[in-house]
């Protein structure tokens, strides 16, 4: 008990409380009997109810139910009390937790925007690089395997000086080596045949750009005589099918100004203060 | 500011509280409209499925063990790292993959999720607290043990309750779950929201005499299929047993979450992993089996603290089995070693089919993975690209191949990282978790070989020689991670089941040595069984006497770290039949495919620091994969 009465956060208290005391006696007048009704309404045991639901997946019987009700009274007493003695000012916790609700506020204030086509429309043509399928190639190959000739490279391109002096239909099932991996690749981006074939052969395929059979391009697995069928250049994504995303990327970007311009705003309001920082 | 204006903007915040709160609950789903769905199918879609390489197991600063490494980056700069963009590093000037990965979870430990940073930060109330003051302070010593002590906590499962806050866990997770769904871009890279349950029951072993305090090793990641995900993580604080968090998990999936556990680093169990007991050493139930077996479909296997297969202990007759050994539990003084036994896959596997026999459930039935476990927001996922696990303390060569190092954990055994394989029809969150469910996955020790084995009944030599082979495969049996269902009736007797099996190497990787096909069964006295059979190999060497395949022979130039491709194979095939085969056991059958020998990481390390490879140390590995296994079962009639 006596180190209980030497507890710095008893003085407090019993200092608070009388304060709070001294308070209520000086400002009598003012008690709004509002403050001192707790009512818990249909849609508040409903709340309590779904919020037990979730944590334990089950409904909480009569005598449960009462008990959460019962907590949500003192819950709400000792908030009451805590706030008319001022126990929010001058806490960490609360005051960032406070600054992350204004943030989230402010977060759903725009997103409940009304947002126009037009204006999407208008993000949509300034940023054509946000909204485009990238380059593509559709191409066959006939592969040349390490595994099974000793000079691949060389009957690679021996193969290939023979397509162009005679020109005569290869049939591609006969001239390369089994692979097990597709002879056909139809509209690949760089990333994609990077992933199947390497850095090595992404590049080079890249490189080309006619149509038609090329020299052979080496890859960790071997050689490849590859003939272009198509080449897509990167295209713009029609709006119709990109709009979910432009409109997300909008959103972002109004968030993003709006915030600045809000906090712009909100700092005209203050005049700050910084005391010179000594080293 | 005019009393009006005033007025104004609190008629506007209160406005829209009052939006806000019926929008959330007229539509409970409001909150994932904004991520991408993928309905529709994505343009590199196969019905025989592609091959995606990812990394399932990443911590970030909001770990505490990596912040304590000076490790600074956020799950944001992970996922950026693992689309192929620098991030920064505490002990270089940053780091790179040189290949983008497919897919990627973030599992930071969820016990004191995102704690670590709000010590440092001088304005939180966390900073002022005596935990924080040790952990920022000037002498490594303290340092260290303020962060053992809290690992401490972890094992004895004693939460520092100060740090322990709800609203700290909760605002976390909220954040990881955002930050995966923010980077998740069907069809090209997908994200996971996810996290480590580090449940490391705490005990003492007696060395020389000397008490010394240790952790088993019981980790699983949790790894959910979407953003619908609980309110906060099931931590080890709630429950150091699995039980508990497989009770959790299937309360989620009853609430429609879809989630999995994955085990990793059994190696370090000393044998609690596969152990033939429950949690509390009762005799498994057959619902037991089933609830493990609902909660944990695959296992990783392989990351940097070393590999889970196999122990030479265990397969003293397997010449690959002594691979990147890290057999110690956790703990800060002496190394404790982890027995072996229980330990390691290969053994559970067989383990498994002996269970079932007894019990009519498998509880070792997985499939397997291999992920990094990097704490640097990053795997060293490549041999040289490596920058070790914990940020300043092994991020560079010299702090890594440090002779002087016996505490735990020393770091030049430590292993690079290994990959997550998967077969799946596309790179989306549905199918590569459909394919971990499912088990078509695979495991490797870095590189992106790629591997595939099917077991069936119909199968000819003439059905590998097709381009569009693997249609006919998934038509006439079933891939890697299935039962071989039944024979036909009329086809009793030993016929074998036949296997398609192929692999390639990585195609900007090292050639191929070998596949072998391992087998384990459980013979009639109910004694398990394993055998290590060559398939496929390179060249023109011929199996000797005593059944070996001579070795593929090494490139490896030691002194300056290179090899070359002049040995080995691109591709290698085969269609395979079990000459042992016995219709009346249960058997079961996974592939290892071996690279040629390249340079360990040390080698590209001693060579960087113009030194000689530690004697302890080998120079050269073989880098490897291994499919998930195809299961037979007999009815035990």
């Amino acid at each position: 008990m006596n180190k209980l009465l030497r507890e710095p956060l008893i003085h407090f208290l019993l200092l608070g409380g009388l304060l709070f005391a001294l308070y209520s006696f000086l400002n009598k007048d003012e008690i709004n009997p509002e403050d001192y009704t707790i009512h818990i309404t249909k849609g508040d045991v409903d709340r309590l109810v779904k919020a037990y639901q979730k944590n334990w997946n089950s409904l909480p019987d009569s005598i449960t139910l009462a008990a959460i009700i019962d907590d949500e009274v003192k819950t709400e007493i000792l908030y009451r009390e805590a706030l008319r003695m001022n126990l929010d000012h001058n806490d960490e916790i609360i005051r960032r937790r406070l600054k992350q609700k204004y943030e989230f506020l402010v977060k759903d204030l725009v997103s409940l925007g009304q947002i126009s086509e037009e204006d999407l429309q208008v993000f949509y043509r300034k940023h054509p690089k946000l909204y485009q399928y990238p380059r593509t190639i559709s191409f066959s190959q006939i592969y040349f395997s390490p595994d099974k000739r000793n000079t691949p490279q060389q009957d690679a391109m021996a193969l290939y000086t023979q397509l162009q002096q005679g020109g005569q239909a290869v049939s591609l099932e006969q001239k390369g080596d089994d692979f097990h991996l597709p002879t056909q690749f139809i509209k690949k981006d760089k990333d994609q045949i990077r992933q199947e074939f390497g850095k090595q052969f992404a590049d080079a395929l890249f490189q080309l750009s006619k149509q038609g059979w090329g020299t052979p391009i080496e890859s960790g697995y071997g050689y490849h005589l590859i003939r272009i069928d198509t080449i897509l250049p990167s295209q713009p994504i029609a709006f119709e099918q990109i709009k979910e995303k432009v409109t997300q990327d909008w959103q972002q970007q109004q968030q993003v100004r709006y915030n600045e311009r809000l906090l712009e705003n909100l700092k005209s309001q203050y005049s700050v203060r910084i005391e010179e920082i000594r080293d | 500011m005019s009393l009006l204006s005033r007025c104004f903007i609190f008629l506007s915040i209160v406005g829209v509280i009052g939006c806000a709160d019926t929008t959330n609950s007229d539509n409970p789903n409001s909150s994932s409209n904004t991520t991408p769905q993928s309905t529709e199918r994505t343009i590199a879609y196969s019905p025989s499925n592609n091959a995606y390489f990812g990394d399932l197991h990443i911590h970030t600063s909001w770990s505490f063990d990596a912040f304590i490494y000076n490790t600074r980056t956020t799950p944001d700069d992970a996922y950026r790292y693992g689309k192929g963009e620098k991030i920064a590093h505490s002990a270089t000037d940053g780091i790179q993959l040189r290949r983008p990965l497919d897919f990627m979870a973030v599992t930071d430990h969820a016990e004191y999720m995102g704690v670590m940073k709000k010590m440092i930060e001088p304005e939180h109330p966390f900073f002022k607290l005596d935990i924080a003051q040790q952990i920022r302070s000037e002498d490594p010593q303290v340092s260290l043990n303020a962060f053992t002590n809290i690992g401490r906590s972890i094992a004895g499962n004693l939460p520092y309750k100060e740090i322990n806050q709800e609203d700290i866990r909760m605002s976390t997770w909220e954040e990881v779950v955002k930050i995966a769904d923010a980077h998740y871009e069907p069809g090209k890279f997908t994200t996971f929201p996810a996290y480590e349950w580090t449940s490391s029951p705490g005990d003492t072993m007696e060395i020389e005499g000397r008490k010394i305090p240790m952790a088993r090793n019981m980790h699983r990641n949790v790894i959910f299929k979407g953003n619908k995900v609980p309110a906060e993580p099931f931590s080890s604080f709630n429950s150091q047993n699995p039980e508990r968090l497989w009770d959790w998990l299937d309360m989620q999936r009853k609430n429609g979450v879809e989630v999995m556990a994955i085990p990793h680093n059994a190696n370090m169990s000393d044998g609690m992993m596969y152990a033939s007991s429950q949690f509390d050493g009762s005799p498994m139930t057959l619902q037991y089996i089933r609830q493990r077996m609902r909660n944990e479909p695959i296992n990783e296997v392989v990351q940097i603290k070393g590999q889970s297969m196999s122990h030479p202990i265990l397969a003293p007759n397997d010449e690959f089995a002594d691979f990147e050994l890290f057999a110690y539990t956790f703990t800060t003084s002496s190394p404790t070693p982890s027995k072996p036994q229980g330990s390691y896959v290969r053994e559970a596997y067989q383990k498994g089919l002996a269970i079932e026999k007894q019990t009519g459930g498998n509880p070792f039935k997985f499939g397997l993975i291999g992920s990094s476990d990097g704490h640097n927001s990053a795997g060293a996922l490549e041999e040289d690209n490596y920058f070790g696990k914990f940020g300043v303390r092994d991020g560079t060569p010299s702090q890594r191949l440090d002779n002087q190092q016996t505490r735990f954990l020393s770091n030049k055994y430590m292993s690079a990282a290994g990959m997550a394989g998967v077969w799946a029809s596309e790179n989306t969150r549905e199918a590569i978790f459909s394919a971990m469910e499912r088990k078509e996955t695979f495991a490797t020790s870095g590189p992106r070989i790629k591997l595939r084995i099917f077991g069936g009944w119909a199968y000819s030599k003439e059905d590998l020689e097709k381009d569009n082979w693997t249609v006919s495969a998934y038509d006439k049996g079933v891939p890697m991670g299935g039962d071989l269902k039944s024979q036909e009736s009329g086809v009793r007797g030993q016929k074998s089941p036949s296997f398609l099996i192929w692999a390639i190497k990585d195609s900007e990787g090292a050639n191929l040595d070998r596949i072998q096909v391992i087998k384990a069964w459980v013979s009639g006295d109910g004694q398990a069984q394993e055998k290590i059979f060559d398939v496929a190999w390179s060249g023109d060497r011929t199996i000797g006497a005593g059944g070996k395949l001579p070795a593929v022979g090494n490139t490896v130039n030691t002194a300056e770290a290179t090899y070359d491709n002049s040995i080995g194979a691109v591709s290698l095939q085969t269609v395979w039949e079990d000459p042992e085969f016995d219709a009346t056991q249960s058997a079961m059958y996974y592939l290892r495919v071996l690279e040629i020998p390249t340079p360990r990481w040390s080698t590209y390390d001693a060579k960087a620091l113009g030194i000689s490879i530690p004697d302890d140390l080998n120079a050269t590995i073989q880098e490897r994969a291994w499919s998930s296994p195809i299961w037979y079962t007999t009815n035990f009639e």
